[in-house]
């Protein structure tokens, strides 16, 4: 029996791709709300972001025990986050399907709000989970909801050529919000990664560093020298934007994946003191594998 | 409920007894003994240490649970209500102490068939759903009920305490000044695991007598 930090194995891919898609998704439409509230077009991404939000929630209902009785999700708002997620995603899906389906002219900033309470429900069902250090560490809920909010921009740069006709006339908000968003992610990111570094089981920190150098590199530095590189360059600009959105939802989507999947290992046991034996004395405490 | 790491010698009777009562499928031990090798050559120790759920006071599972199927009582019990439980594994998540389990499978041991006792103590209530140690809850009420006091009757105290070999293992009234474990705890150094999560663990460990 492992007594140090162990990996978790209650939550596989299922849980996963909740916060992938949910997380992408719930970023989607607060992008898209914004941009409909600038006289943007945000009817399809609000569509498609919703339709993603609804696919994590389904996956999760694949995993959980006793999926007849997902309505019992919603029976503790008081205290669980995860009953709150879902409380978000009953006001935030038919405000989606409203706008989309029948133009109602909800607005922008309740559907704003809708979605991102949606991702900070997410975020916090991770933060409390007090049996995974990986996930209560202070920083992880700022982690998750900034790497939502890069993926719904990025996902929304993807998208542009479909939402745009004509051309690639998306508002400048957008790509001004991309590099934030992606600078406060690797700053979230690398804060997060050293705190775990120091205050978290080995076994973690070793799983997330593996991803250390496509998510910096490839998620980070790539997309923010490919948007200034596309306002430099309009001929290419479309490219330039598509494989920087590609890349900054694909990190994110590694990030995530990774982090409830492989680097999540439970609190293991530990001793204050080890007990005096016969005629001995009490030893140290022990706390196996952990900085 | 309190174990004397000194006095535990890893016999994992109380493991025995614990899935002899509770017909806990293959795989799940909601009371586990850990064996753990410490220190270097030649200053190195085994300890034994029991483990299951804590019964905190402010259990982090409760507080997680989407389903309110996880609740605790005013005596301190914490309690999973089978019929609630979505089987989420949230909980389980939240749990500092690994002392939660779901299994999703029959109660058998081996692909070739279910054995008579196997399928004579199937809980299908169980299956797909959180479950832990109840520390007995079945007997504590029901020798309440009776008159008797958990702890000290032994048919109102759970199992693994009742059949500990080396007497490691003691339960009670903690708000009873003249309980045992209370005596326990006056006469003996103690720590509870992971104090610093807050979580007000129920179970003490008793590691050196007082001075």
């Amino acid at each position: 029996m492992k007594i140090g930090p162990d990996r978790q194995t209650f939550w596989d891919w299922r849980a996963a791709m909740n916060f992938m898609l949910g997380g992408a998704g719930s970023g989607l439409i607060l992008t898209a709300a914004v941009a409909m509230a600038s006289g943007s077009p945000a009817r399809f991404p609000i569509l498609l972001g919703a339709a993603m939000v609804a696919v994590g929630l389904v996956c999760v209902w694949f995993e959980i025990g006793r999926p007849e009785r997902f309505i019992n999700v919603l029976r503790n708002p008081f205290t669980s986050w995860m009953s709150r997620e879902a409380w978000a995603a009953i006001v935030l899906l038919p405000l989606a399907v409203a706008v989309f389906a029948f133009g109602l002219p909800v607005p922008a900033m309740l559907l704003a709000l809708a979605a991102f309470g949606f991702l900070f429900c997410q975020a916090r069902i991770l933060s409390a989970s007090l049996g995974i250090p990986s996930w209560r560490l202070t920083g992880t809920c700022r982690l998750i909801v900034a790497t939502g909010l890069a993926e719904g921009v990025a996902l929304y740069l993807v998208l542009s050529p479909m939402v745009v006709r004509g051309g690639f006339e998306w508002a400048t908000f957008v790509l001004i919000a991309a590099l934030v968003l992606i600078v406060a992610r690797a700053i979230c990111w690398w804060r997060w990664r050293s705190t775990l570094g120091r205050r978290g089981p080995r076994a973690s920190f070793h799983a997330v560093r593996r991803i250390d150098n496509v998510f910096m590199a490839a998620g980070h530095l790539v997309p923010l020298l490919l948007i200034p590189a596309a306002w430099a360059l309009p001929k290419l600009a479309a490219p330039l934007i598509l494989a920087a959105g590609i890349l900054t939802l694909a990190a994110g989507w590694i990030l995530k994946y990774q982090l409830i999947t492989r680097g999540a290992h439970t609190q293991g046991f530990a001793l204050e003191n080890t007990p005096a034996r016969g005629g001995g004395r009490a030893g140290p405490g022990i706390r196996p594998e952990w900085n | 409920m309190v174990a004397d790491l000194n006095r535990c010698v890893g016999c994992q009777t109380c493991t025995a007894a614990c899935k002899h009562a509770n017909a806990t499928a293959p795989g799940v031990q909601w009371r586990r003994v850990l064996d753990i090798e410490s220190g270097k050559f030649p200053d190195v120790r085994r300890t034994f240490v029991p483990v299951g759920c804590m019964h905190c006071a402010k259990p982090p599972c409760m507080e997680v649970c989407p389903s309110t199927a996880t609740r605790r009582r005013d005596d301190g019990l914490v309690t999973i209500d089978y019929d609630l439980c979505i089987g989420c594994g949230y909980c389980m998540a939240a749990c500092p102490y690994q002392a939660r389990y779901k299994v999703s499978t029959r109660n058998k041991a081996y692909e070739a068939g279910t054995m008579t006792h196997e399928s004579a103590g199937e809980r299908w209530e169980r299956r797909g759903v959180a479950q832990k140690c109840t520390f007995c809850i079945d007997r504590i009420d029901e020798g309440l009920a009776a008159g008797l006091t958990p702890g000290e009757d032994t048919a109102a105290t759970p199992v693994c305490v009742n059949a500990c070999i080396a007497d490691a293992l003691a339960f009670g009234d903690l708000d009873e000044p003249e309980s045992r474990v209370s005596r326990l705890l006056q006469d003996n150094r103690s720590f509870r695991m992971h104090e610093e999560l807050g979580t007000e663990p129920g179970f003490y460990y008793l590691w050196e007598p007082s001075a």
